[in-house]
């Protein structure tokens, strides 16, 4: 029983943390019809901004986050620039098939860009705190990683604010509602795909570094989280941030459950399993409007 | 127009009669794997241009029916059966898979039809992985024994296969349904088109054709874990090499290949890494500024020459 | 149409609601063999859903429709409100897949031969090999009149096919309409202008709020207080 309980407390801190890391693509898709397949990779390089600041100044990554954030807001806002302008044009079906071909072209660039840069190897923070653990009863509890689903809440609430009591906020949910009718009503639209796209990929920097305080971080991950994020999305719902984080929460415990019943080889794909059945049952999405 | 078409058949035909002719000439293996492998690529990404290009389903999941085909024609080959049962037992197997995996997931619309055929190779790549962790390498009876001119010859025949499917299939009633499917399912329907019909029988005949050449992969390679036959990058490698050149053109996918391991041969870009970058960028360029592949561009330079001669003759 | 002559396409109770609002409500009304019908109504009211349920494209939530007194589900060709010509085939690929899958079809060189002729027949066979996505919105539209003509449908259903032409297309296209009328296809005819309307339609129906509301001979109908009233606005420029 108490091992049960401790498989749910570390799935559930690890689904914060997927929560975190499927709202940016989720905000994407929903504003521009965009589905970015190498948001993964996005997250890979928020996790390598820590491992470097960490590695180059011993930056705590609580605090690398704050760099993370802003980088990969930028470099977001060059890829958009970049590859994803174009898209604008199209109808939206073009453009989220176009987009799938592009990100998965992306994510092959970034990742073997990583490869080169740094090497194969996988890199770990390992900040004075690593490994310190709270009891509760039998039960412990990781620090570092109980911060990190504390962070990736504030953020998400952070996001919710934004989207809901700002003038930026409001125009991004217009436009993931009716682009037509966003441009009708004087919102410029080109100005709200780009911040759109750029805020994604800074939620993915966040995640990325958020996800470094726990675990190493290798190139290859990108596939692994954008898989995650796409199933937390499917889970929990476009566009609706709650949603997410409890999605992202639910397929954290389902995969350490399952990682404890049948072995860890298969926890990743106990998650892939969902996936599939709610698609099949709900093609687009268990809570989707 | 027709000028053009036929000068292609005949050196199409030109071509695949000296290839053929290519083990008897020369016995160097660098030559003849050079040959192998761009038939291998051909045919695996004809395979995927007959779902993607002709019907407008990209599935990002092709690798798992490659991986299918080598693995069990692997399997059954190393324990004994003939090769001729091991290839077809191994495409019998990825069929029934195709129809199990392409069932459900060709009712899901858009995106989730890209996505859910990735996640289902990703179950099939970790599964495998992890029921098979062992390299699977050729005993060494098979090795004493091992002549690269069959592959050549069999990679041969899957690349001609495929791309005179694909062929047919462009000039038939159901390449013409096909083709209205991937322009607008609602018209397709409205004019007595049954879409979900044709996407499967399309799904099935691609996978087919990928097992298949995942079989010739397996009975070729000297050793490997299970695991990489199934890599995404056998989906990466088939969808580039389909629009380098040219989705849904008959004569895209073997130049697309052709061309694909002439500039990884002549960059000398052994190093994996390097050439995926390369590539990598190379289709995202492709699908942004040359939605028409290497094919479109000698159509246009084609048609511009005649217009030229004609204007001068 | 009195009721002891049993029409070729016959609609019970049609209805169909999305989410709270009815959009087509209970409607009947048959159509006889070679008729034209108008389908008149103010914009929502419920005309392009009519021809979805008819044409087998929606499910109805009540009601049926029947051809020749069978039930049916997609054997009505149709037109689409804003055209949708399949983009990156020609114009002549846009009707052969459809003589292709057509009723009674026939083999590919006998199909492509009926295609032709059908480009003939709407006056676009010059532009056989176009790509659709390089036609104007008029060749465009005609494309799709040949391409539902070449399924060989009993009936035609057609959602609005003049809007967005000048006045020398629709002159043109009604010549185009006169001539599958000649021919004695069936057609159901969704159409704000009034003038085309009155001059190919042998009977006119008017939705409101997804009912029927009034129906009769174009002249008597188009008279009509409550007629003219539901058009007041938007199309009352064609009233002239
Ligand atoms: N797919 C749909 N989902 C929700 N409401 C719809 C849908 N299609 C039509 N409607 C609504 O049904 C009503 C009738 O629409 P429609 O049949 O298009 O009218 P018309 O063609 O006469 O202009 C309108 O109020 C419209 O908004
Ligand atoms: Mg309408």
């Amino acid at each position: 029983m108490t091992i049960l309980l401790q498989n749910a407390v570390f799935g559930l801190l690890i689904g914060g943390l997927y929560g975190l890391g499927a709202v940016g693509l989720s905000l994407v898709f929903g504003v521009l019809a965009v589905l970015n397949v190498a948001h993964g990779e996005l997250i890979m390089l928020g996790g390598y901004v820590s491992v470097w600041l960490f590695t180059l100044w011993r930056v705590d990554p609580f605090v690398s986050v704050l760099a993370a954030g802003p980088l990969l807001f930028l470099g977001g806002a060059a890829l958009f620039r970049l590859l994803f302008t174009r898209l604008a044009s199209y109808s939206e079906e073009v453009r989220i098939k176009n987009s799938i071909l592009i990100g998965f072209g992306l994510a092959l660039v970034l990742q073997t860009l990583a490869i080169l840069a740094w090497g194969a190897d996988e890199r770990a923070v390992t900040p004075s705190y690593a490994g310190r653990v709270a009891a509760i009863g039998n039960v412990v509890v990781p620090l570092s990683r109980l911060g990190a689903m504390a962070l990736a809440f504030l953020v998400l609430g952070g996001l919710h604010l934004f989207l809901t009591r700002t003038r930026a906020g409001t125009a991004l949910r217009a436009t993931a509602d009716d682009d037509q009718a966003a441009t009708l009503v004087g919102i410029p639209i080109g100005r709200i795909y780009l911040t759109a796209f750029a805020l994604g990929s800074a939620l993915a920097g966040v995640a990325g570094a958020l996800v470094s305080v726990s675990d190493a971080i290798s190139p290859a991950i990108g596939l692994g989280w954008t898989l995650k994020a796409l199933i937390v999305i499917v889970l929990g719902g476009m566009g609706n941030i709650f949603g997410t984080f409890v999605a992202g929460l639910f397929l954290g415990v389902a995969e350490s459950m399952s990682g404890f019943l049948l072995g860890n080889a298969y926890r990743e794909v106990v998650g892939l399993v969902m996936f599939l059945i709610v698609l099949s049952v709900r093609p687009r999405g268990l809570f989707s409007r | 127009m027709t000028r053009i078409r036929g000068a292609a058949w005949i050196m199409g035909a030109f071509v695949v009669g000296a290839l053929t002719m290519l083990p008897l000439v020369t016995s160097s293996r660098s030559v003849l794997t050079w040959g192998f492998l761009v038939f291998l690529y051909a045919a695996l990404a004809q395979s995927w241009n007959l779902l993607g290009g002709l019907a407008g389903q990209v599935s990002l999941g092709h690798a798992a029916f490659f991986g299918l085909g080598a693995f069990v024609t692997r399997v059954l080959w190393l324990g004994g059966q003939s090769l001729a049962t091991a290839l077809a037992a191994g495409t019998a197997v990825v069929i029934a898979a195709g129809i199990l995996i392409g069932a459900p997931t060709l009712r899901l619309r858009g995106p989730y039809f890209a996505i859910g055929t990735l996640a289902v190779a990703e179950i099939l790549r970790i599964t495998t992985g992890n029921l098979f962790p062992e390299v699977s390498t050729l005993p060494a009876r098979s090795l004493a024994g091992y002549a690269l001119a069959p592959r050549y010859y069999l990679a041969l025949g899957a690349a001609v296969v495929s791309t005179l499917v694909v062929w047919a299939l462009a000039r038939s009633r159901f390449g013409y349904g096909l083709a209205a499917v991937r322009e607008d399912e609602d018209v397709a329907e409205a004019i007595g088109v049954h879409v979900f019909r044709h996407k499967l029988a399309v799904f099935v005949l691609s996978s087919a054709l990928a097992g298949a050449t995942g079989g010739i992969f397996g009975y070729y390679h000297l050793s490997f874990y299970p695991q990489f036959v199934f890599s995404p990058l056998w989906t990466f490698d088939a969808l580039l090499i389909t629009f380098l050149g040219g989705a849904g053109t008959m004569w895209g996918p073997p130049l697309g290949a052709a061309f694909y391991l002439l500039f990884r041969e002549a960059l000398a870009l052994r190093l994996v890494e390097i050439h995926l970058l390369i590539f990598g960028a190379l289709f995202v360029l492709v699908v942004l500024a040359f939605p028409g592949g290497l094919i479109e561009a000698w159509r246009m330079f084609a048609s511009r020459w005649i217009a030229v001669r004609e204007r001068g003759g | 149409m009195s009721g002891d002559r049993q029409g070729l396409l016959q609609l019970e109770g049609l209805t169909k609601a999305f989410g709270g609002l009815l959009a087509v409500s209970r409607v009947s009304f048959d159509v006889a063999e070679g008729e034209i019908l108008g389908l008149l109504g103010p914009n929502g009211s419920g005309k392009t859903t009519l021809l979805n349920l008819v044409a087998g494209a929606l499910r109805a939530d009540e009601g049926r429709v029947r051809l020749a007194g069978r039930d049916i589900t997609s054997l009505p060709a149709r037109t689409f409100q804003l055209v949708r010509p399949l983009s990156k085939l020609s114009a002549l690929d846009n009707v052969l897949v459809a003589r292709l899958y057509g009723r009674d079809a026939p083999g590919f060189t006998a199909a492509r031969r009926e295609s032709l002729q059908l480009l003939d027949v709407v006056g676009i066979r010059g532009k056989a090999d176009a790509p659709a996505a390089h036609l104007t919105l008029m060749e465009r539209k005609r494309v799709e009149i040949a391409r539902a003509l070449a399924t060989q449908p009993r009936v035609l259903l057609l959602d609005e096919p003049l809007a967005g032409l000048n006045p020398t297309e629709v002159d043109a296209a009604l010549n185009i309409f006169r001539r599958i009328r000649d021919s004695g296809i069936t057609v159901v005819l969704v159409e704000h202008n009034v003038r085309a309307v009155r001059a190919l339609c042998h009977r006119i129906i008017v939705l409101n709020y997804g009912q029927n509301v009034v129906q009769g001979a174009p002249d008597d109908v188009l008279a009509r207080p409550e007629v003219i009233e539901a058009y007041l606005g938007k199309a009352s420029a064609d009233f002239q």
